[in-house]
């Protein structure tokens, strides 16, 4: 093993879940703990919270910039879609993080706006509790496991 | 046309498409507004499963795998309420649809049915229709799902797929060697969620009542042949003259 995947396996990893549905989120909490997973969760409850946290506003002064973001399509305030479309936009400072779009249907809609807004996947919402461990399980072996991130700190 | 008939026509049009407004907020209720609760409860029962069952008593237990199985079931049924609402047929876009590319599809899609069962499906000479192509792969995909499914103890399927005219249009015709449909259950097979084999959610019925209104939309009907007696026989009837197969 080499010293970069060895300090890859040590690293932890910010996971940013943009939820609105305060029991999907208490559900999201739970999973995370369960899984045992790597991944540290971080939970806000629309878009515009989501916006803040990136840009260490208000009470997130102290919020590290995410590895992956994970938003609920379906949110009040600032939905999916417009939080995206802020988190890409061409002189957005957070473009080059990963965003998996969740959402209750795969309205081909939905899809199709997800990704021509560049989302990096659009993924259905758990429809459980094992369920949403695999969605875990799938996502660190995926985006952390496979996937070369980005990194920012320096080693 | 009179100016009555216009009216009455304009009037009937604006009833459909208020009605089929109904239904699709009614479809979209169901997928969205009740998805959220059920996903709670299924969530909440498999997280006390994962976490201190074992220490439960055994009705506790119980009361818990109810709880998992009868969302998952909802579930399952609200997908297929969902799948069946999307159903729209617009004769506008209807083109000559080739059966026999249909039927290839559709045992392409079967494959590893037809292979575990060891099914034979004949095709015989059947027409090019005027049609809907996706949603009669659809019609083709169901019938040979469940005459697979529904076959005899022992008995390798045969599936036969003939036509042929009658006076104002053409039948397709799909006949198995499977276990039939009893009589008392004849009428039930078109309703949805109906099932031959109760308690198996995942047979629940659909597959009928999908095709049922896809060849309604086609003008068409869908109707269990009575005096085939060699197991299953479904008609389905196209009004119109077939359409020239050499397009």
């Amino acid at each position: 093993m080499t010293m970069r995947e060895k300090e890859k396996l040590l690293r932890t990893y910010n996971v940013l879940l943009a939820e609105d549905d305060e029991t999907d989120a208490l559900f999201a909490r739970q999973a995370f703990e369960h899984a045992r997973a790597k991944l540290r969760l971080h939970i806000v409850s629309d878009g515009r919270e989501l916006i803040k946290f990136l840009n260490n506003e208000d009470d997130y002064d102290e919020s590290p910039r995410p590895n992956l973001i994970i938003i609920d399509i379906n949110m009040p305030k600032l939905n999916g879609i417009e939080t995206l479309k802020i988190i890409k936009a061409p002189d957005s400072k957070f473009k080059d993080i990963p965003v998996i779009m969740l959402s209750g249907s795969n309205a081909d809609s939905d899809i199709r706006e997800s990704y021509a807004n560049y989302a990096n996947a659009y993924m259905m919402k758990s429809v459980g509790f094992t369920d949403m461990i695999e969605f875990i399980n799938c996502i660190e072996s995926y985006w952390i496991s496979k996937v070369e991130l980005p990194r920012f700190e320096e080693v | 046309m009179s100016p009555e008939t216009n009216k009455t026509i304009l009037r009937l049009e604006q009833q459909i498409k208020s009605l089929q407004k109904e239904f699709d907020d009614f479809a979209y209720a169901v997928s969205h507004d009740v998805k959220a609760p059920l996903r709670h409860i299924l969530s909440a029962a498999e997280f006390l499963k994962a976490n201190g069952y074992e220490g439960l008593s055994d009705d506790s237990k119980k009361l818990i795998d109810i709880m998992v199985r009868g969302s998952h079931d909802i579930q399952h049924m609200m997908e297929h309420l969902v799948s069946y609402s999307k159903i729209k047929l617009d004769a506008g876009g209807f083109v000559d649809v080739d059966l026999k590319a249909v039927l290839e599809k559709v045992c392409d899609l079967l494959r590893d049915e037809i292979q575990n069962a060891n099914a034979q499906i004949n095709v015989e000479d059947i027409p090019v229709v005027f049609g809907h192509e996706g949603t009669l792969t659809r019609v083709f995909y169901n019938l040979i799902e469940n005459a697979i499914k529904f076959s005899k103890d022992g008995v390798e399927p045969v599936i036969r797929i003939s036509s042929k005219t009658y006076e104002g249009g053409y039948k397709i015709c799909v006949a198995d060697n499977g276990v039939g449909v009893k009589p008392a259950l004849e009428d039930k097979i078109f309703m949805m969620f109906h099932t031959l084999n109760p308690g198996d959610a995942r047979h629940e019925g659909i597959g009928l009542p999908e095709c049922k209104k896809i060849m309604q939309g086609h003008g068409g009907k869908i109707y269990l042949d009575h005096t085939y007696k060699d197991g299953t026989q479904f008609i389905l009837e196209f009004k119109g003259e077939e359409p020239s197969a050499n397009t």
